[in-house]
């Protein structure tokens, strides 16, 4: 499936690791919660990164501790209209204060693509045959937001409004 | 909008230009007026009917079609048989949409 | 009033052109009705029993002059002529095309108006007291909060995508005219005893297919934590509301679910995390838009008037509308005047563009522009001297606005129901009419007294039936429809559900056996006792004895 990170389709390094085998040394694996938790500190002498994937029923502290050795937390719509991982991804961000990829998989859809930047959402997993150029002008569509995001992107109310900083190009 | 019903049966929708309540008549077109809409009682006729309701959607000329059981009315012209359904061929019948028709 | 400045100017227009598009794709075939509905949905754009309706918010119920004549402007240009207002500070369109909708949006952006959120799972049009900032019980206006909230919950990115759709209404007086209680969050704005100005929070108030009063979650927080704290409840509810069942998805489930103590700790502790600078907008903003709701210039005028006091002496017509339509205003010389949109027989809520242009000539001329929409389906002009109040009743007289009957029985909340509404289960407004039409002597109204009728055309309870003192619910049976009776609901601060009196009646018998309700009523009344009153003193049994024995 496509991989759509700052605005262009870039080839995809990271391997989902979902069965019970021994974790290979090397190369980044995104591994479910319930192994990431299993395998706990022992991570740390993998050589390649490690991800998880977290499901939108999942509360976002189990992975607290761990946060440190994580390099991608993925984060699932299972429709566009489930807006669970909006939240997931702003504790993640901004509770938390996780500073890696944060990745969007599932139902993700241009639409919705200026919402997920701004939650924190950095990289998109598209189904095959979407047009990328829709994608490119999403955010654009609505440059404008009454909310400070976690990410910049839109122009907000409070940095026209105040002396909180300029403008950032949108 | 594969639904058991029972009796004879015309489509209905809405126009997706002005949202307006039609009916598929028996040419193919699309009637503001039930008088005029196709009625099929045999499975061959409604699984054409239902066929070419969905096309019509699918070629945005309408909007959420559906099949609805008529009945006949006093031996002339046909009536839906659930209420709802006549509210909506009737229209509204009460409210200032009578007074004012724009 | 609050004006938009370039920002808000620019967010709308964006959001109109935006939509232009996607309706242009959608006439093109180049998006589908699945693909559409949604993007439809979230720009206020229904399709209803007959045709597309299009819902305009009206923000906590506040317009001008400029504003109305507009909506009138569009009623005529796109509609049959008339607009309906609703129970939660809208206005609905019946007949627009759907071609026509993004020049509509336009229109409305032109008056710093728009359709933004008034439908989907998202935060919907923020309601509050219809006499804010002039009241003379008011402990603060809540306008600016709610205008806070209102761009707070703009195209929120975290918030847009809830498990159902989510009301917040405002009010800054002790008396509750925002039905507060039945909103998935309430709030009431207090001071303490340093003068400081913070909130009561309410959450998990709803009517629906299950009433319920919202349960107390705070009863002191600061004001400047206002959004701070919105933004804990919604995530919890955007976390852990019910996406499993669309009658269950509402906040009022979680917090009954939960109890009330539980969800009120996992707020708290999600509220402890907050980064607030994140989300708090800087002491200036408030500022800024509190600005905007300074009180107006007012006159310097003694409370009694005597051209006011000779009119009301010598004029019983106008004495009688003066009693039911006059509240007292904060300030000294000056009135709140309602207007009712209930005229006997009529339809609840409605207004021509004739009446809607009317009514702006009035706000412009005698109420410092100002107009409200209350969610009782009424309209105020909020200030209005008293010397001028007579003017303004002749004037609403000439365009048939004067009846005499706010808060009374003929005052009724009414929603569309199956004459228009899709998911109507039965016809609401003739119902309402025919009832109207009964009562509607002005003699038969003094009788009763005050006295609030709500009728709902399905279980959705637009029209708010659990509060009604008498609530009517309509509902289908083998292809007839038939009506569901509640007794002793209120919306106001002392906030009850309406208990099912017993089985239902035809369209037929409705209107008789409200009649009877009342006359029982009358006959076992105290002195000076609401029917309310009486109602939560004697309880069901002598009206279900009365109703069903001639049964
Ligand atoms: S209560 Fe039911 S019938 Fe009435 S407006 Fe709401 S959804 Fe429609």
């Amino acid at each position: 499936m496509p991989l759509i990170r700052n605005g262009d389709v870039i080839a995809d390094s990271w391997v989902r690791h979902e069965d019970d085998a021994p974790l290979p040394a090397d190369g980044d694996l995104i591994l479910p919660l319930e192994r990431l938790l299993h395998e706990g500190t022992q991570l740390a002498g993998r050589r390649g990164l490690t991800g998880v994937q977290l499901a939108n029923t999942a509360d976002v502290e189990e992975i607290e501790s761990l946060l440190s050795c994580l390099a991608l937390v993925t984060l699932e719509f299972p429709a566009f209209t489930d807006g669970r991982a909006y939240s997931q991804a702003r504790q993640l961000r901004t509770k938390l204060g996780y500073s890696g990829e944060l990745r969007a998989t599932g139902n993700v859809l241009p639409d919705q693509a200026a919402f997920m930047r701004r939650v924190g959402f950095d990289s998109f997993e598209i189904a095959c045959g979407q047009d990328i150029e829709t994608w490119k002008n999403a955010p654009r569509a609505i440059s404008l937001a009454y909310q400070r995001g976690y990410e910049g992107g839109a122009v907000t109310r409070y940095e026209t409004n105040s002396a909180c900083g300029a403008s950032p190009a949108i | 909008m594969a639904r058991k019903i029972n009796g004879p049966r015309i489509a209905t929708a809405n126009r997706l230009r002005d949202g307006l309540v039609v009916f598929l008549d028996g040419k193919g077109e699309w009637t503001r007026n039930l008088c005029g809409a196709r009625v099929v009682e045999n499975d061959a006729a409604i699984a054409t009917l239902e066929q070419d309701a969905v096309a019509a959607a699918k070629a945005n000329i309408v909007v959420d079609p559906y099949l609805i059981e008529v009945e006949t009315c006093n031996g002339h012209g046909f009536v839906p048989v659930k209420h709802r359904e006549r509210m909506r061929m009737k229209g509204p019948t009460a409210g200032n949409s009578l007074i004012f028709h724009g | 009033m609050y004006r938009y400045d370039e920002f808000d100017a620019r967010f709308v227009r964006q959001r109109v052109s935006q939509f232009r598009n996607q309706v242009e794709r959608r006439i093109e075939g180049e998006l589908s009705e699945e693909e559409f509905r949604p993007l439809r949905l979230m720009n206020g754009l229904y399709l209803q029993l007959h045709a597309y309706m299009l819902r305009v918010a009206i923000p906590y119920g506040t317009l001008n002059s400029a504003q109305m004549r507009q909506l009138a402007a569009i009623a005529e240009k796109y509609d049959k002529g008339y607009g309906h207002f609703t129970t939660r500070q809208n206005i609905q369109y019946n007949w627009p095309k759907l071609s026509d909708v993004p020049d509509i949006l336009d229109d409305l952006a032109d008056v710093e108006m728009h359709a933004i959120q008034t439908s989907g799972n998202c935060i919907r049009n923020v309601t509050a007291d219809h006499w804010a900032g002039v009241a003379a019980d008011e402990v603060a206006d809540p306008r600016p909060y709610a205008e806070l909230i209102r761009q707070w919950s703009s195209l929120h990115p975290e918030f847009s995508f809830l498990p159902r759709k989510f009301k917040i209404a405002v009010t800054g007086a002790a008396a509750d005219r925002a039905a507060i209680a039945f909103h998935d969050i309430g709030l009431r704005i207090k001071k303490n005893d340093a003068g400081e100005t913070g909130f009561e929070i309410l959450a998990g108030g709803g009517m629906g297919r299950t009433p319920l009063i919202a349960a107390p979650v705070r009863d002191w927080l600061p004001g400047e934590d206002l959004l701070a704290y919105l933004e804990a409840i919604m995530r919890v509810y955007n976390l852990h509301g019910r996406r499993d069942n669309k009658y269950k998805a509402r906040i009022k489930i979680l917090v009954r679910e939960l109890g009330a103590d539980e969800f009120t700790r996992q707020v708290e502790e999600e509220f402890a995390r907050i980064d607030a600078p994140q989300v708090v907008p800087p002491e200036q903003e408030l500022a800024r838009i509190s600005a905007y709701f300074a009180a107006p210039e007012y006159q310097d005028l003694p409370d009694d008037d005597p051209v006011h006091a000779k009119a009301i002496a010598e004029d019983a017509a106008f004495a009688a509308w003066a009693s039911a339509s006059v509240e007292r205003h904060r300030v000294p010389g000056y009135a709140i005047v309602n207007i009712s949109l209930k005229p006997v027989g009529g339809v609840p809520g409605d207004a021509t563009a004739e009446q809607m242009r009317a009514v702006a000539d009035l706000a412009e001329k005698y109420s410092l522009d100002e107009i409200r929409v209350t969610h009782e389906q009424n309209l105020v002009l909020p200030n209005v001297r008293k010397k001028d109040i007579h003017a303004v009743w002749q004037q609403l007289m000439e365009h048939a606005l004067a009846s005499a009957n706010i808060g009374k029985a003929t005052d009724i909340i009414s929603c569309p129901g199956l004459d228009y509404c899709g998911l109507a289960t039965a016809r609401s407004i003739p119902i309402a009419q025919e009832i109207s039409t009964r009562l509607g002597d002005d003699a038969r109204q003094n009788e009763i007294g005050g006295l609030k009728i709500k009728i709902s055309g399905c279980i959705n309870a637009c029209g708010h039936h659990h509060a009604g003192h008498i609530g009517i619910l309509g509902l289908e049976k083998a292809g007839e429809e038939f009506y569901q009776v509640t007794l002793g609901g209120s919306g106001d601060e002392n906030a009850s559900i309406g208990e099912i009196i017993g089985p239902g009646f035809s369209g037929e018998e409705i209107t008789d056996t409200v009649e009877t309700i009342i006359d029982t009523y009358i006959g076992l009344r105290d002195d000076g006792e609401t029917f309310l009153d009486a109602y939560r003193r004697i309880g069901p049994e002598p009206f279900k004895e009365a109703i069903y024995a001639t049964h």
